[in-house]
């Protein structure tokens, strides 16, 4: 078994899958129940939240499969070889856009919370400030050094979240999640699409499939990565509404947030939990923004090969500060993240199924394809 | 000498951009364990921090230290909104207050009948600061007077709140505490709801009872200990507790071990619904005065009837209260409607307890099963037939 060895650029299948989930995983966890609370009834969000799932996880296989028809290819040499060069240069561009806005998005979304729960009195324009220092720091190595450390940091990620709703149990009254299946299918529709924009993200595995180094299990790695916040999700919602009640779900900011902050370990020393909670959460924001700028570089390097990767490391920072200044309050972010995962939906999902089909169609195969 | 020349540079870099931004010394922090909010001159509201005396608390232990100096400070100030009369402290004492500990909040009665629990309690739901965990009561009278409480075993006023509020375990009167996130969801929630009551006499607190509200967030009235006792078997929120009934005239202890209660609804007439509470409690025998033989069945059955007849009379009378006098349904009937008969709830919850008050029409009928499970360790202590 030839997974991979330390130093060189090869992507192995445990990266991919937890590449994946650590990428899903991000500002909407924070928010989802709120956002799931206000348009269903009860408890029937779930449904929600397993039709969105189901459709990423299709979305999902559509993207995996087209990686594994084209192995070691970007999504770059993806498209050349579908279409032509120019599609390819139209297809990157948009790409780094978006991951851009992206990265943008997720730097002001970390200062905005950072502010209102951790640090009262440091303005948001610094927290940025440090935070886009060390995302740049990370993206200036390899990509796949970017990738391995999903390894480390996800198993603690996941780790304190079971813990936060482990002790959370003594609070769930299971009357909270009652009465179940009295919502519209309507309303369930729409909370689908919350629920869809809180899976975005995986997509950036198209360009990493140039590195990767068995194209054959791309599927499953992608697949069982969505598993993870497909699972995470659910828990959380079950375990805020069945905490919270409906109603005070609908009304609180960041209920997952809430979650963690009711949470009183005897002893005194843990009694501020909610703070081991918010360094795990910035851990995961850091990773998402982290490989969503890596993407980004990526791609523009596809785009002007002679450029060196810190020369855009440095170029793009002071851009994506201000993009990151730019809301002026939490209503204007939520707009900005709401126009991003619509453009995230078109790009992201709608090219690569456009491309499958193409591909298809004309028969198109990448070199050295064994099925 | 390059890496030594970057070692320097990196150490160097290190220690001129390292700090924190949010620095505030542990000992500059004025911890508020409790606060307390009053009606004030003109509408404006009245705030009682209490803050703890880090010093004073180490020398009641130690013995060192300043062992004659209280381990607590009560600041108080007023303001239209609280938020300013929590800054205005700042003025008056040298530690600002910090909010993180804050366990208990004592709301006066002035100001929930006054229908202000929501102005009160906004800016404590509010702030990030606040935990969701901390308890609100309604103090019966003034509230900042409770903060002024000389507890005996505890060191802080506070304390000895927080730890009596704790004891649902072993009475059956004290509503089980109602965090601060409760109560968030009771205002969100169009219903009526009963909040802890908090009263004092000379040096004590007492913690029996409990304040109705009714559904537009305005407080109806107090519940005594007994009724509270109602309606705590209502809510199935009774753990222990020890009920005295008569038998042949001499007293006799039943100690609750366990109750749990179960409601059906009729909902065949959407505007007249009809609910079955049963309530099952099984318990022993605390204490005996009479010389009846507790071996005979017979004697077991009329303890468990008497204690049937017992707790149906308390949770008829508080029905009565809440049905007619307060017209405030704390009982939790329209959570039992809403999750078991949502349709039907649906179309009956503007009529519920507001509106045409539909609660106050339906018949509720109460169910009890005692059980007498063991009496003790002894049979007697009186001769038979003395």
């Amino acid at each position: 078994m030839k997974s991979f060895e330390y130093g060189d650029r090869e992507i192995g299948t445990a990266e991919v899958f937890f590449g994946v989930s650590n990428m899903v995983i991000g500002f909407w966890i924070l928010t989802l129940p709120r956002s799931l609370a206000t348009i269903t009834n009860s408890s029937d969000g779930w449904m929600s939240i397993v039709l969105g799932g189901g459709a990423s996880l299709a979305i999902g296989w559509l993207i995996a499969s087209l990686c594994k028809r084209f192995p070691k290819m970007g999504l770059m040499e993806m498209t050349k070889s579908v279409a032509n060069r120019a599609t390819a240069n139209v297809v990157a561009m948009l790409f780094a856009c978006y991951t851009f806005l992206f990265v943008s998005y997720e730097t002001r979304g970390l200062a905005n919370i950072a502010k209102l729960y951790l640090f009262d009195r440091t303005p948001e324009e610094a927290i940025c400030l440090f935070f886009l220092l060390v995302v740049a720091y990370g993206v200036a190595g390899s990509s796949a050094a970017l990738l391995r450390l999903n390894l480390v940091f996800l198993p603690i990620v996941l780790l304190i979240l079971l813990l936060v709703l482990a002790m959370n149990i003594p609070f769930l009254n299971l009357n909270n999640l009652k009465p179940m299946f009295v919502t519209d299918w309507k309303d369930l529709l729409k909370g689908t699409k919350d629920t869809v924009f809180s899976f975005l993200g995986f997509e950036v595995i198209l360009f990493y499939n140039a590195w990767i180094n068995r194209p054959q299990k791309v599927r499953r790695a992608v697949l069982g990565g969505l598993t993870i916040p497909f699972t995470l999700y659910l828990l959380v919602f079950f375990f805020v509404i069945g905490i919270f009640g409906s109603e005070v779900t609908k009304n609180t900011l960041y209920p997952t947030a809430e979650l963690a902050k009711q949470v009183e370990i005897p002893g005194g020393f843990f009694e501020r939990f909610e703070s081991i909670f918010f360094t795990i959460w910035t851990i995961t924001l850091f990773s998402t923004t982290a490989m969503a700028f890596d993407v980004t570089i990526i791609a523009l390097r596809s785009l002007f090969p002679k450029t060196k990767r810190i020369t855009w490391v440095i170029a793009l920072c002071p851009i994506a500060y201000l993009a990151a200044m730019q809301p002026q309050s939490v209503t204007e972010l939520d707009i900005l993240g709401k126009w991003i995962s619509y453009a995230a939906i078109a790009i992201g999902w709608g090219i690569p199924s456009l491309l499958l089909g193409a591909a298809m169609m004309r028969g198109v195969r990448g070199n050295g394809c064994a099925s | 000498m390059g890496a030594l020349r970057r070692g320097i540079a990196a150490l160097t870099v290190l220690t001129v951009i390292s700090g924190c931004w949010d620095r505030l010394e542990i000992e500059d922090r004025g911890f508020v364990v409790g606060s307390a909010i009053d009606q004030g001159e003109n509408g404006t509201f009245e705030l009682t921090f209490q803050l703890v005396v880090p010093s004073a608390m180490q020398g009641t232990s130690a013995g060192g230290g300043h062992p004659s100096a209280m381990a607590y400070q009560n600041i108080t100030s007023s303001g239209a909104t609280l938020f300013k009369a929590a800054r205005k402290m700042s003025n008056e004492t040298s530690r600002s207050p910090y909010m993180e500990h804050n366990k208990i909040i004592i709301i006066s009665e002035a100001l929930a009948r006054a229908g202000k629990i929501q102005e009160v309690l906004d800016v404590f739901i509010r702030d990030h600061e606040m935990r969701r965990a901390a308890k609100v009561m309604i103090s019966a009278g003034q509230a900042k007077k409770l903060l002024n409480v000389k507890p005996d075993i505890e060191t802080l006023p506070v304390q000895y709140i927080n730890s009596t509020s704790e004891n649902p375990q072993k009475s059956e009167s004290i509503v089980p505490p109602t965090t601060m996130g409760r109560v968030h969801r009771f205002l969100l929630e169009t219903h009526s709801f009963a909040i802890p009551r908090i009263a004092q006499t000379d040096n004590k607190i007492s913690l029996s009872g409990a304040a109705v509200f009714g559904s537009d967030n305005r407080m109806r009235g107090f519940l005594n200990g007994e009724e509270t006792t109602g309606k705590n078997f209502f809510s199935g929120r009774v753990k222990a507790g020890a009920l005295e009934i008569e038998l042949d005239g001499k007293a006799v202890v039943y100690e609750i071990k366990g109750a749990d209660r179960t409601i059906r609804a009729n909902v065949s007439d959407p505007r007249k619904p009809e609910f079955t509470v049963n309530v099952n409690v099984e318990g022993n025998v605390g204490e005996w005065h009479t010389d009846a033989d507790l071996l005979d069945p017979k004697v077991v059955w009329a303890i468990e009837n008497r204690v049937r007849e017992k707790i149906q009379t308390m949770m008829y009378s508080v029905l009565e209260k809440l049905q007619k006098q307060y017209k405030a349904d704390a009982i939790g009937l329209s959570d039992y409607l809403n999750e078991n008969h949502y349709r039907i709830w649906q179309k009956i919850k503007d009529d519920w307890d507001h509106g045409e008050n539909l609660f106050s029409k339906c018949r509720v009928i109460v169910r009890v099963n005692a059980k007498l499970r063991i009496f003790g360790t002894i049979e007697r202590v009186q001769r038979k037939g003395d």
